[in-house]
């Protein structure tokens, strides 16, 4: 483990920015958000990094699946009409105090983007992709990572390098030869830190850990994630959804804030001779999501597409996944939905069906 | 909170025993800073009504919600709420005759935002109608009612306007360069009540005038666009914003462009009276016209 001085933060940054394009949370205007570090450094504005914030207001999966992204470029010349494939051109992507459910995401979108066959679009972002993950010592009312077994003070598999935040310094972990190469290449930022103190955070990242997983009074963790999997008939039947969807919007914050969240539509962007396609993210919740071209909608009412939601997380994924759910207890639709449906509100009235 | 809570729980038993077969109402949500919408077609779960702090959500917009439209309901609605009911009828997207409504003088809201803080909900401050006067039956205290100045309605309006040009610009830009096109705004504003949005997200994808793709121009385009929908309809109900998970200040555009049409028809209240139409749903020949050239500049 290394230590590294907060005063020098910036200058670490500044200088890994030579070599990366860094993202990482910066509070704009009351909210705290992943931005790139080289941008805000150059703009007039105070740079206010915020390492405390429990979590992003999106989630970091746009670095790898982003909002839109333009792939394709064609073009018409008489008869002919060209193609061609768009590089991917920059410095890789350095993402600085993910959160380890975050994390944890990206190994769940791995297991569709980077299955065969392979989705080249995310894999060249992917393998570009540096992680440095800012363990979580507490969580906010709205997280509830353990319920998907995710030990928020990390489990230092599957990013980079890991960080412990307390007092006045970060204290790195490296997790990868990248994460090695990283300590190594800056090693003048960083210090060697008393045994005493490492076995200290290391103490109070398990008791944490250990703390959150056997509360049992939590409410977000009553119900267990399982039980939709277990009982999908019954509950793909019962009319929860009917009641949820009295409320629901239809609107896209669950989906686009969600870390696991992955489903896209492809268009084109074109002119007379010229044009680009590209692809963008789709909800489940809109409801031409499964419109056909003939006009046919196979999920035309809100609560089939809600229905959806909640069933491609909790049974059609651990189905295709090896069992694997696909949410990490970020919260983020807890907090951010306007008319508060969320999965745990899901599970438990899915637990009242079960036990009707 | 909790005279009203008791008095919109006696309402809702006494009319599903009567006549009524759905109350729209609130519940309390997953955390005490929330509220949720709820809908009670039973007596038995009429103890699940609760009005709080932060019961915010308009909920005049499920009004238009097709499964609804033959329903006998009962609505609470706060002053806000009640400016986009009568916008509704005027604009003949409801039919009032199955619906009772019950107004609920609004003591002031709170929100809590992303760092925790809880404060007085900011459209709250803006608030000219907290009581649905018109109402018959109005629960709460008129006295306990949120009071503004009339000054207090459009001051971020007058802050935006004092701004150059080119820097108002890049304000919007700073702001709209955030959307994630999630259409919260759209879904949950009670008067965007068209059933296809030829923005986007419609029921057919075809006929999207803007592109899917995250780019600041159809961003613009998008929020520009729906502003000037709202040209006229718009009762600051403050949902948009609300809703919003990236804190883009919908209503400074929505206010900027009914503080200009209460200029240019002087206009300003809202009614139901038949003979005073909205400022974009009717034209005289003495119209002010601001933007032709020996036009006349405003009412």
């Amino acid at each position: 483990m290394l230590k590294l001085d907060k005063d020098k933060l910036q200058d670490f940054l500044t200088e890994l920015a030579e070599e990366y394009q860094v993202y990482l949370p910066i509070k704009k205007n009351q909210q705290t958000d992943f931005y790139s570090f080289e941008k805000l450094l150059n703009s007039s504005k105070v740079l206010e990094i915020d390492l405390d914030a429990r979590l992003s207001v999106k989630s970091p999966k746009s670095f790898l699946f982003p909002r839109s992204e333009s792939y394709l470029e064609f073009k018409k010349d008489n008869e002919r009409l060209d193609f061609k494939l768009k590089e991917l051109t920059g410095k890789p992507n350095l993402l600085f105090g993910i959160r380890n459910c975050d994390q944890e995401s990206f190994k769940l979108l791995d297991k569709v983007f980077l299955q065969e066959p392979v989705d080249r679009l995310y894999q060249r972002r992917r393998e570009s992709t540096i992680t440095v993950v800012g363990r979580c010592l507490d969580q906010s009312e709205t997280c509830f990572c353990q319920l998907f077994d995710i030990e928020p003070a990390a489990s230092e598999t599957g990013a980079d390098l890991y960080y412990f935040n307390s007092d006045h310094n970060l204290y790195f972990t490296a997790a990868s030869d990248q994460g090695e190469l990283i300590l190594s290449e800056y090693s003048q930022y960083f210090n060697n830190l008393e045994s005493e103190k490492e076995t200290e955070l290391r103490m109070q990242a398990e008791k944490f850990n250990k703390t959150i997983s056997t509360n049992s009074n939590n409410p977000l963790t009553i119900n267990k994630p399982e039980l939709l999997y277990e009982n999908k008939e019954k509950i793909f039947n019962s009319n929860i959804w009917q009641e949820l969807a009295n409320r629901c919007l239809e609107c896209g914050i669950c989906t686009y804030l969600c870390p696991t969240c992955h489903c896209y539509d492809i268009q084109d962007y074109a002119s007379d001779q010229t044009g680009e396609r590209y692809r963008c993210w789709d909800s489940c919740l809109f409801s031409n999501f499964t419109e056909m071209a003939h006009g046919d909608n196979p999920r035309e009412e809100t609560y089939q597409r809600l229905r959806q939601r909640f069933f491609h997380k909790l049974v059609y994924f651990p189905e295709e996944q090896k069992e694997s759910l696909a949410c990490v207890g970020c919260g983020r639709c807890l907090g951010n939905c306007p008319v508060n449906i969320d999965i745990t509100e899901v599970l438990a009235l899915a637990g009242g069906v079960i036990n009707d | 909170m909790e005279t009203i809570t008791k008095q919109m729980r006696k309402l809702a038993r006494e009319s599903l025993e009567n006549r009524l077969d759905l109350i729209i109402g609130w519940e309390e949500g997953r955390f005490d800073w929330q509220s949720k919408p709820a809908f009670i077609t039973e007596t038995n779960e009429v103890d699940r009504l609760s009005f709080n702090d932060y019961s915010l959500k308009n909920l005049a917009g499920y009004l238009l919600k097709d499964k609804f439209k033959n329903k006998n309901i009962g609505i609470f609605l706060k002053g806000c709420d009640y400016q986009a009911f009568k916008q509704l009828i005027n604009y003949n997207q409801i039919n009032p005759d199955n619906i009772q409504i019950w107004g609920i003088a609004c003591p002031g809201l709170k929100e809590k935002d992303f760092n925790g803080i809880i404060s007085e909900a900011e459209r709250c401050q803006r608030c000219q109608n907290p009581i649905p006067e018109e109402l018959e039956t109005i629960i709460g205290k008129a006295e306990a009612a949120i009071q503004n100045s009339p000054e207090d309605k459009y001051q971020e309006v007058k802050a935006l306007e004092s701004m150059a040009t080119a820097k108002r610009f890049d304000y919007w830009k700073e702001k709209l360069s955030d959307c994630i096109r999630c259409y919260a705004c759209r879904n949950t504003c009670p008067l965007c009540e068209c059933k296809t949005c030829m923005l986007a997200g419609g029921d057919s994808n075809n006929d999207d005038w803007i592109d899917s793709a995250k780019e600041f121009s159809q961003d613009f385009f998008f929020h520009s666009i729906r502003a000037f929908h709202q040209a006229g309809r718009c009762v600051d109900c403050g949902e948009c914003e609300e809703v919003c998970p990236v804190d883009i200040p919908l209503t400074k555009i929505n206010n900027k462009i009914r503080h200009d049409i209460e200029i240019l028809y002087d206009q300003s209240e809202i009614t139901e009276e038949e003979s005073v139409k909205g400022p974009l749903l009717d034209f005289r020949e003495d119209d002010p016209e601001p933007g032709i050239k020996g036009g006349t500049p405003n009412a």
